[in-house]
């Protein structure tokens, strides 16, 4: 009697977690400290002591300390040169141990899944083959009993290492049992999301002695998934759980099943749902192995009536290939010989645009799909190679691979951990080529579509498609080894559109090939390539046609159909009259003294459109969800985004939803964006609808989701408070699925640099509205240079130019440093970094001289009348009523500019609609609410003051102090400066005004709400009107000056007047281009104490709140607007 | 001919009076402004400008 002819198989408890309670002297682990393995060769008593203490308990076989023994993990102390040695050691630790008891018991070698998850690309799946290779050898030649995968995380990992197993074996002529086991987090599925569904179909074409569970959860959280497996795995089921589901306490894992619970638990496995091999992981002693042997005694396995249903599977889930309702729908559309739009994104190497076909196929309804990369002039091998780790990665259902060629269908197979169909194999070339395709299938465990063609040409007949169908059938079953149900047999489809006679009968033969295939291919499936049918003719008609022709097709047994899935037509939704014009086409039917059935059909469906022939427009329940929350980004729209949610949430993980509908979406929105056909406003609505699903989300991922996405790093430079610019950074990217963190405003370079190192980010955003900000980015740069940083800093500031970025700052730092002129150029440009394109921005001169706009005058008179102030010294005044405020507003520049609401390719209708319709009804709205809410409290610090000029200088005479403002001097002419439009004492002195405005704090505290709460549209909208308020307040107080100095006469003659200035004399705000240094606030201050209205100055000179404007006051009639 | 406005500053820039600041001769489209003309208040690029109703 051996091993295989137990009833049930006693495995022993746990290596690891007693290895780790023993007391073992230090030079035992050696360098090695945590290496068990290691403990093979350096203490192989203690080792045979454990696996003693096991047997003496009960338990039949031992598993080998081999569990990390590949080059894989011993590499991780140095150790991967001594694979060989220490797995030698290992079965001969097990080995001694069994003779010691009399010579009883099995050995199992056991193989770990190592550290790496291939499926996520952590390791290259032949490096992956070579480390099991090298270790499964070792225990098999040391005469190991049976080999056991445990503790399998990932699909793709037990794929490569059963594939490379039983070649091992084949090499070395041996056969021995080799069993699987499988690690279900509580989550419910393996820690890259297989269920054990998919698990069960992509590993079930193996010879595998068993399939099972291990680890992770007590035996409790494993019931619904051996229940599953004692349903629907055809081999022996193994249960081996920890003692428990492990818990924290004080600090040390603590496992808490006791003996007796575990043996219950395990023992009514084996009599309820016939679980043969169990045993026990982490945190299971001796005790519990004893007392499970004891319970075991008196319990035999419950039979089991297993249903096999034969599935396709994906990394996710499985698919059975006899659907419910059938047929089973292969999307087509991920062909670059049939879909021009997949073609011209492959072309382009736009493989995200690629899978976004395949995504748009599985919402519409797909339940696998076709991927063919077979183009002229392209490198079909690695296109399908690269898809199809796209595919496996972010599609949920399962990958078809389309090719004819061995080599590349190889490729796919070996990185594909789901169960795939490969299509296709046919006797066209008289079967070299079927060879080889049916050794893959066999090989990697794959299912395959079969064309009835032979080397006589393609099965015309319902006879002859049947006569080569068997012979394939045959070959493939006797010779290779495949069963029935992994193939699928295509009775092509030819078209009936073309009027050629010796197609008439051609529909109606594949249908009779169809119906024949049931009983005389038996257990294997039909396809059909649908939409051939219809080749030929008006899309509206052929639509009908491919629907009708699927109907009758599955009537009459078809079980699969390659065909796009969201145009096909229920029945239902098409006309008697149409189906019988169908219907007489696809059999050729003709009624005595009618057109024949091409003509009749023609005749028939001319004129009609695609509105005619196509359901009525998608209506909420017919949409798929996946769809329906794109849909629902797109337009910015919540409501109801939590129910789609938790629909979705049982159909795909929340990391997928996340990136393969949330993410997708919002690229979207910004490519709308980017072409003019949305504008920003509508963008923060969909970044809300993000948002606020990722909250939604957020509880449902797994951390290795969590911990995804680029990083980057956000922060006003030091000095600068403002900080809506940075946001909207933060708003774009956090909702395109990159992790940002915002250090918020005035944040020096020491903290960027420190926290840029703490969190390992991948970028580093500055951000800056004032001049003097683009001067200290410049000034920062070589700071983070010597730092030693190197990642990209992206530059975005109102002051900031491309020519200033590429000339000033790029050469100061060592890594990228890019201009972005918007928050989506800053998206476009952490796009580049992970296409790895990015590079630093360059400037080349246009060669034309670009003159400094602004005024020209050379000469400033020197007689002006000076006006007489109304009063000397400074006042302030805080009773000014908000709603006086309201008619200084700059409403374009609110509309167009802060808010975003351009015209740009609108028609001038369209615009006005919107104006009228949605920006103004807001507009007042948000007026209303600053009145009302008393958001608005306009304060201004003010006066006037004898001063002169000398040279750049004005001098500005208070309470017997002098008070200097150094101005700067255009380089290029005219050479203004504001110092020049006041009079020298030479020339009698002169009258200057100042004034610092606020519209107080509030805006900030109400804007920052908003921002925290995620209403990006409503923090843009309020934030920006905060701003245009505010230089409403400047704009009205400035004339509130003009007229008490007299010289009001000059009204503006409407708003458009006051932006360019029909008044006499200017105003020049501080921070701005006609005097950028903010230096000059210390005398302002110290003139206007404006303390008393609540603003405040910065260590660098900016006021606080941010809403706070301030200016001079210059009243020479040529004093307008000018830049340095 | 289309007068433009600044989205920054609601500037308008009407074709008939050109800009005088900016060297550019009355009677010129928008289109035909040079690329690195800029808006004469707030020096705000081309690409600012939104075309008036």
């Amino acid at each position: 009697m051996g091993l295989i002819d137990e009833s049930v198989l006693l495995f022993d408890g746990a290596c690891g977690t007693n290895l780790q309670g023993l007391s073992l002297p230090p030079s035992a682990w050696g360098k090695y400290e945590g290496c068990n393995e290691y403990l093979n060769l350096s203490a192989p008593e203690a080792i045979e002591e454990l696996h003693s203490s096991f047997l003496s308990a009960g338990a039949m076989v031992l598993e080998t300390n081999t569990f990390g023994a590949n080059s894989v993990v011993l590499a991780e102390y140095g150790l991967e040169g001594r694979v060989e040695e220490i797995n030698r050691a290992a079965v001969k630790n097990a080995r001694d141990a069994i003779a010691r008891h009399g010579g009883r018991g099995y050995v199992a070698g056991s193989i770990g899944p190592t550290t790496k998850l291939p499926s996520l690309g952590h390791i290259p799946s032949e490096e992956l083959a070579r480390s099991f290779v090298s270790q499964i050898r070792v225990l098999v030649e040391s005469g190991v009993d049976l080999l056991l995968f445990e503790t399998c995380q990932d699909l793709l990992q037990v794929k490569i290492g059963l594939v490379s197993c039983f070649e091992e074996l084949s090499r070395l002529g041996r056969d021995i049992p080799v069993m699987v086991s499988l690690t279900i987090e509580s989550s419910g599925t393996m820690l890259v999301g297989t269920d054990v569904a998919a698990a069960v179909a992509a590993l079930e074409p193996f010879p595998l002695f068993s399939l099972g569970l291990n680890c992770a959860t007590g035996p409790e959280g494993m019931k619904s998934h051996i229940r599953y497996l004692s349903r629907h795995w055809p081999g022996r089921v193994s249960c081996i759980p920890n003692a428990g589901m492990p818990q924290v306490v004080g600090g040390q894992t603590f496992y808490p099943l006791a003996p007796e619970a575990f043996a219950a638990e395990l023992a009514a496995f084996v009599a309820g749902e016939g679980v043969s091999i169990v045993g026990g992981c982490c945190g299971s002693t001796p005790e519990h192995i004893g007392r499970l042997a004891e319970t075991l005694s008196s319990v035999r396995p419950a039979p089991r009536a297993v249903e096999e249903k034969p599935s396709l599977g994906s990394l996710y889930q499985a698919v059975e290939i006899r659907q419910d309702i059938p047929p089973l729908l292969i999307g087509e559309r991920a062909n670059a010989n049939g879909s021009r739009q997949f073609r011209e994104r492959l072309l382009a190497d736009d493989y995200e645009g690629a899978l976004a076909i395949a995504l748009q196929q599985e919402g519409d309804g797909a339940h696998a799909l076709d991927l063919c990369t077979a183009y002229a002039g392209r490198d079909e091998k690695k296109d399908l190679a690269v898809l199809t780790r796209l595919f496996a990665q972010s599609v949920r259902i399962p990958t078809v691979i389309d090719s004819t060629s061995p080599d590349c269908i190889e490729e796919a197979l070996k990185i594909h951990p789901g169960k795939c169909l490969i299509n296709s194999i046919n006797l066209e070339d008289g079967g070299k080529n079927l060879d080889r395709i049916c050794r893959l299938a066999k090989k990697y465990g794959a299912a395959v579509v079969a064309l009835t063609i032979n080397e006589t040409g393609m099965a015309m007949t319902a006879g002859e498609k049947l006569a080569t169908a068997k012979e394939i059938y045959d070959l493939a079953v006797r010779r290779y080894a495949l069963r029935p149900h992994d193939l699928l047999f295509d009775m092509l489809t030819f078209t009936i559109g073309s009027g050629d006679p010796s197609l008439h009968n051609a529909a109606a033969e594949t249908i009779e090939a169809v119906r024949r295939a049931k009983e005389e291919l038996p257990g294997a499936f039909t396809i059909l390539g649908v939409s051939n049918v219809s080749f030929g003719l008006s899309p509206p008609s052929r639509r009908i046609l491919n629907s009708v022709f699927l109907h009758e097709a599955v009537e009459a047994g078809l079980t699969a159909a390659i065909i796009d899935a969201a145009k096909i037509l229920p029945l239902a939704k098409i006309t008697e009259e149409d189906r019988q014009v169908c219907l007489d086409l696809l059999y050729h039917r003709r009624t005595e003294g009618a057109d024949a059935p091409l003509e009749a059909f023609l005749a028939h469906f001319s004129g009609k459109t695609e509105e005619e022939g196509s359901p009525p427009a998608e209506n909420g329940a017919d949409v798929p969800p996946e769809k329906a929350l794109t849909a629902k980004v797109v337009a910015g729209d919540r409501a109801g985004i939590e129910d789609l949610l938790s629909i979705l949430l049982s159909r795909r993980t929340a990391g997928e939803v996340i990136n393969q509908i949330l993410v997708p979406a919002m690229r979207h929105v910004g490519e709308l964006f980017g072409r003019g056909e949305i504008l920003l406003p509508f963008v923060l609505k969909s970044a809300e609808v993000m948002k606020q699903s990722v909250d939604y989300l957020e509880p449902f991922l797994v951390k290795a989701e969590r911990d995804t996405g680029r990083k980057v790093l956000l922060a006003t430079v030091a000095g600068d408070v403002h900080d809506i610019g940075k946001n909207l950074v933060d708003i774009i990217l956090s909702n395109n699925g990159y992790r940002v963190y915002n250090l918020g405003i005035k944040v020096p370079a020491e903290t960027i640099i420190g926290k840029a190192r703490e969190y390992g980010v991948d970028a580093i955003g500055l951000s800056g509205l004032l001049v003097k900000s683009a001067i200290i980015m410049k000034e920062s740069m070589p700071q983070y240079r010597e730092a030693g940083l190197s990642m990209p800093i992206l530059l975005g500031g109102a002051a900031l130019t491309e020519k200033f970025v590429a000339e000033e700052c790029v050469p100061g730092y060592g890594g990228p440093v890019v201009y972005c002129a918007d928050a989506f150029a800053g998206l476009a440009a952490m796009q580049e970094l992970e296409a790895g394109t990015l590079h630093s921005t360059t400037y080349r001169e246009t060669g034309k001289k670009v003159t400094a706009p602004g005024r020209r005058e050379a000469r400033i008179s020197r007689d002006n009348p000076v006006p007489k102030a109304p009063f000397l010294g400074a006042r302030h005044i805080t009773d000014i009523p908000a709603d006086l405020l309201f008619p200084y507003v700059n409403e374009q520049a609110l509309f167009r500019g802060r808010w975003g609401y351009r015209r740009g390719k609108m028609a001038a209708e369209e615009y006005r609609r919107l104006v009228e319709e949605t920006v103004k009804p807001m507009y007042e709205n948000l007026k209303r609410q600053c009145v009302e809410e008393n958001l608005s409290r306009p304060m201004v610090a003010y006066g006037y003051f004898r001063c002169f000029s000398e040279d750049d200088t004005l001098v500005v005479q208070h309470e017997g102090r002098d008070y200097a403002f150094p101005f700067p001097r255009q380089t290029n002419p005219p050479h203004l400066c504001i110092a020049d439009y006041f009079r020298t004492t030479a020339e009698g002195g002169d009258i200057a005004g100042f004034f610092v405005a606020t519209i107080g704090e509030r805006f900030g505290q109400a804007t920052r709400e908003l921002f925290e709460a995620n209403r990006y549209h409503d923090y843009l909208m309020l934030h920006a009107l905060s701003v245009e308020l505010t230089d409403a307040l400047a704009e009205y107080w400035h004339e509130v000056m003009r007229r008490e100095l007299g010289i009001a006469d000059q009204k503006p003659s409407g708003p458009e007047g006051y932006v360019v200035q029909e008044y006499q004399g200017s105003r020049y705000g501080f921070g701005y281009p006609a005097c950028p240094d903010l230096e000059a606030h210390r005398p302002v201050f110290e003139l206007l104490r404006p303390e008393t209205i609540g603003v405040t100055l910065t260590e660098t000179m900016e006021m606080v709140p941010e809403q706070t404007t301030s200016a001079i006051v210059a009243h020479h009639h040529q004093a307008k607007y000018f830049a340095i | 001919m289309k007068k433009y406005i600044c989205t920054n500053c609601g500037y308008i820039y009407d074709p008939e009076a050109g800009d005088p600041m900016g060297d550019i001769p009355p009677g010129t489209a928008f289109e035909a402004l040079p690329d690195e003309w800029v808006c004469p208040m707030c020096y705000a690029p081309k690409a600012t400008f939104d075309e008036m109703e």
